[in-house]
């Protein structure tokens, strides 16, 4: 119990982060915490013109106007069905014009766990197919291999228009 | 003391930028010859209050301005000095020094040195003189600190026995017991007892709160009310009784201090209330007339406003917005159930509906403030330009009453002075002139604002020489404007007055005729969503007529539908909405559509192209046509429906997102769903690209 404790504080100090996972088919990826605004379910969305396929549109969020992006579609995944099940994750990035809201369907929450930062490891080099930019680094829990995404790198040009890396 | 006094500095530097507008507005009003005193009353209260709140926090280059103008504001006061147009002239530049110096303190600037003490120069100077043949002794009296002199010159009048003792929290306010003494000092000679009595011992003490108490004997010529007026700040914070005692030796002549020495004469100034301190006042005797008017007064103009940001109008807005969400969606749930108890709950449903919406329209009103905001700045600002170009100008202004929302105000305030500009400096021509084209001398200038359906119209108008249409004309040639052989109608001519670099003004002054400004006023107006137009007769005067509307908040909307979609259209873009017959479409080059509407051929937009969204059909005749216009430019907008016309809330995309070419903004609809505004301009340029391209 004590070293248990004590490994907490020890992980504290070596900069450990709470991250929220979420899985995409088979893959689990994570953001930090406290980026998280809420989650909540599926509604529709109201289409926004000229906007990147995998903008699916707008949602009002308690009076303010949230874009809503689908990773799948932003991951080159397959489709998957909306569903009262599907989730929507709302996240804050900040953009060099301030913070923004904007929320990510996913197809399930699955936990909140510790992630120290020395576990955390370099994303290795794919060349050209798979793009890494936007993945700060994988981490090993519990046999799991979860993906930590930089959503500022992620997110950040599709809702301010200055385009990083055009959608794919 | 140990309070940072910082954290009061913007409260003090707002009041007194109002105080220095409601001074000004007084100073416009004051007649020269004829003065009214309850306005000397008034300018000298702000001039009053500045001077000891800039001592109070240290500014002390303001305080020492301030009270020369005090001094001579108190000769005015004290009828020792006639109000001529020199000295309001003097006190107008002393009102904008102190703006420019309270300004410089704010932004911790250097003040212009030389400027103040120009000016400061100039009002002694009018002191000094105007004191000659009166009353030569009043203006040491006034400048000098408690000098011996003083004290030995009892034919003052009263001697005022002054109970002060503040409560302990007397510091947290900002106030400096010292400093009150000093003030008081100033009037008379002042004989200071300090009561220590509630003092605790050392290690008990609270070095912020104030234990001490004072008993005050002043000799001063001072009336009540200036005593009282040193207290002005410590207002509840202390307990403050102020009596007159049977006055030494020669002030017997005027008083009648039997019945003043009551204590039913006490003027408590911890109790602000008005209605309490209206029969105080008048208890007391005739001699003293002013105090017994400015004191209901003063509570009656400070009580009835607080300030908030606009930030938690901004909130309260959103959670209102919110609430009439959740009330429909209620309202559709209720529906759905039957029975006796299902009558019930529709009509408390029905008057939530009502309570709901009321709660709306009140919040609205919160942000409409009345246009006199903007038009208080115009009655100084023709006064100063008049007498600059030495014509004779009038100023009319009606409706400043009239409500429209803060931020259309902020950006309608340049345009307008604008054009106010322009009527006094082009329209109003000089005395002779108007003398020789047989009108009276003395021109004048309107300002009009009234509510005409969801719009304000705020007209600015004067009676002088109007617009010459040969000139703009020929101008217009000259710079290749228009073709020589073209034939204008006339609101065609007057059209060429707004474009960018065009001034008829034979000469550029320094206050207008450069070319560049009607251009902005149009495209500033345009900015608002409103119009601007004119009407003018040669020789007779001109009128520029604003119409803008009320807030940018809200929309008044026509909601159309699209495939799937729902958008807003705003109103002010529809023209006409119709249904095309077959054969009434031409085709142009085989591609672009248009039809004959009205006067002449307009293209057609399909909405989903645009956009690129399943539509319920794609035959023209099937849908509907809705012909906008945007930037003078005229399109049939091809949509599938008309849903209904409602008033939005317009709430921005760029919040979380970015810019939308052909969309303004969104809003939110009766079921929670979010439907996009239309930026007609906007979206008639990006069709016109999609047909170039």
């Amino acid at each position: 119990m004590t070293n248990q404790v004590a490994a907490q504080i020890d992980a504290a100090a070596a900069g450990s982060n709470q991250v929220l996972t979420f899985t995409l088919g088979d893959e689990t990826y994570g953001v930090d915490i406290l980026r998280v605004q809420e989650i909540r379910g599926w509604s529709p969305v109201t289409r926004i013109p000229q906007a990147p396929s995998h903008v699916l549109g707008v949602l009002n969020l308690r009076g303010s106007i949230v874009p809503i992006v689908d990773l799948r579609m932003r991951f080159n995944l397959q489709h998957a069905e909306y569903t009262p099940l599907t989730v929507i994750i709302v996240l804050s990035v900040q953009s060099p014009l301030g913070r923004r809201d904007f929320g990510v369907v996913v197809d399930g929450v699955s936990d909140v766990i510790d992630v120290a930062a020395n576990d955390v490891k370099p994303a290795p080099e794919f060349g050209a197919h798979v793009s890494t930019e936007f993945i700060e680094g994988l981490a090993a829990v519990s046999g799991r291999m979860v993906m930590l995404l930089d959503i500022d790198q992620l997110i950040g040009a599709d809702v301010t228009g200055v385009a990083l890396n055009p959608a794919a | 003391m140990a309070i940072d006094l910082a954290q009061f500095h913007e409260a003090f530097f707002e009041e007194s930028f109002e105080a220095l507008d409601s001074m000004e507005a007084a100073l416009l009003q004051l007649n020269p010859g004829a003065p009214e005193p309850e306005l000397i009353g008034t300018i000298f209260r702000v001039a009053h209050s500045i001077k000891g709140g800039s001592a109070t926090f240290g500014f002390s280059d303001v305080a020492s301005f301030t009270h020369t103008c005090e001094t001579l504001l108190d000769e005015l006061r004290a009828n020792r000095m006639q109000v001529t147009r020199h000295v309001t002239d003097l006190l107008l530049k002393s009102v904008d020094v102190m703006r420019e110096m309270l300004r410089s303190v704010q932004r911790k600037e250097a003040i212009d040195a030389q400027r103040v003490a120009d000016l400061q120069f100039d009002l002694e100077l009018a002191i000094a003189q105007k004191n000659q043949p009166a009353a030569a002794p009043a203006a040491p009296a006034a400048e000098a600190a408690p000098a011996p002199a003083e004290a030995a010159k009892p034919a003052a009048g009263h001697r005022w026995r002054i109970s002060f003792r503040p409560y302990p929290q007397l510091f947290v306010h900002g106030n400096d017991p010292l400093r009150m003494l000093r003030e008081l000092g100033e009037l008379g000679a002042l004989t200071v007892k300090v009561d220590g009595n509630a003092l605790p011992s050392l290690e008990a003490l609270d070095p912020e709160s104030c234990y001490l108490a004072w008993d005050l004997t002043l000799d001063t010529e001072a009336s009540r009310e200036m005593v009282n007026g040193v207290f002005d700040w410590a207002e509840g914070d202390c307990d403050l009784k102020i009596e007159e005692e049977a006055a030494p030796v020669a002030a017997v002549a005027n008083a009648a201090p039997a019945p003043e020495a009551k204590p039913s004469n006490v003027v408590n100034i911890a109790d602000a209330k008005p209605a309490a301190e209206a029969p105080k006042a008048s208890a007391e005797p005739a001699h003293h007339p002013s105090a017994a008017e400015a004191l209901p007064k003063a509570g009656a103009t400070d009580g009835g406003s607080i300030r908030v940001s606009t930030e938690k109008i901004d909130e309260l807005m959103n959670t209102v917005g919110e609430l009439v969400i959740t009330q429909s969606m209620l309202t559709q749930l209720g529906s759905k159930f039957t029975g006796h108890a299902a009558e019930q709950l529709r009509s408390g449903l029905a008057t939530l509906e009502r309570n709901v919406r009321e709660l709306q329209e009140s919040v609205m009103r919160v942000r409409m403030l009345p246009i006199s905001f903007v038009f208080s700045r115009f009655p100084r600002m023709v006064r100063d330009l008049s007498q600059r170009l030495g014509k004779q100008v009038e100023l009319k202004m009606t409706g400043d009453q009239t409500e429209l929302d803060k931020t259309v105000m902020e950006k309608i305030g340049d345009p307008l002075v604008h054009l106010v500009r322009n009527s006094v400096d082009h329209g109003i021509e000089m005395p002779d002139k108007r003398t020789a084209a047989g009108k009276t001398p003395n021109g004048t200038v309107y300002l009009n604002a009234y509510h005409k359906g969801g719009s304000i119209t705020v007209e600015v108008g004067d009676d002088g020489g109007g617009l010459n249409k040969d000139k703009i004309l020929k101008k217009a040639r000259e710079r290749n404007l228009i073709g020589a052989n073209d034939v204008l109608s006339d609101e065609q001519i007057y059209e060429l007055i707004f474009m960018a670099g065009f001034s008829t003004a034979e000469q550029t002054t320094d206050i207008s005729g450069r070319g560049v400004g009607m251009d902005v006023v149009r495209r500033n107006i345009k900015e608002l969503g409103g119009t601007i137009e004119v009407r003018s007769e040669y020789g007779k005067g001109s009128r520029f007529i604003i119409t803008l509307p009320l807030t940018l908040a809200i929309v008044d909307g026509q909601s159309v539908a699209v495939g799937t979609e729902t958008y807003i259209v705003p109103l002010i873009t529809i023209i006409e909405s119709l249904q095309l017959k077959q054969g009434m479409v031409n085709r142009v080059a085989g591609q672009g559509e248009v039809f004959w509407f009205r006067d002449g051929y307009v293209p057609v937009v399909r909405l989903h192209e645009v956009f690129g969204l399943e539509p319920r059909t794609t035959n023209l005749h099937e849908g509907l046509i809705m012909v906008v216009e945007g930037e003078g430019r005229k399109v049939g907008l091809f949509v599938d429906d008309l849903l209904g016309q409602q008033q939005v809330v317009i709430k921005s995309l760029e919040t979380n997102f970015r810019r939308v070419d052909g969309v303004s903004g969104a809003t939110i609809l009766g079921d929670g769903a979010v439907a996009l505004i239309l930026d007609v301009p906007g979206l008639i340029r990006v069709a016109t690209q999609r047909l170039a391209a």
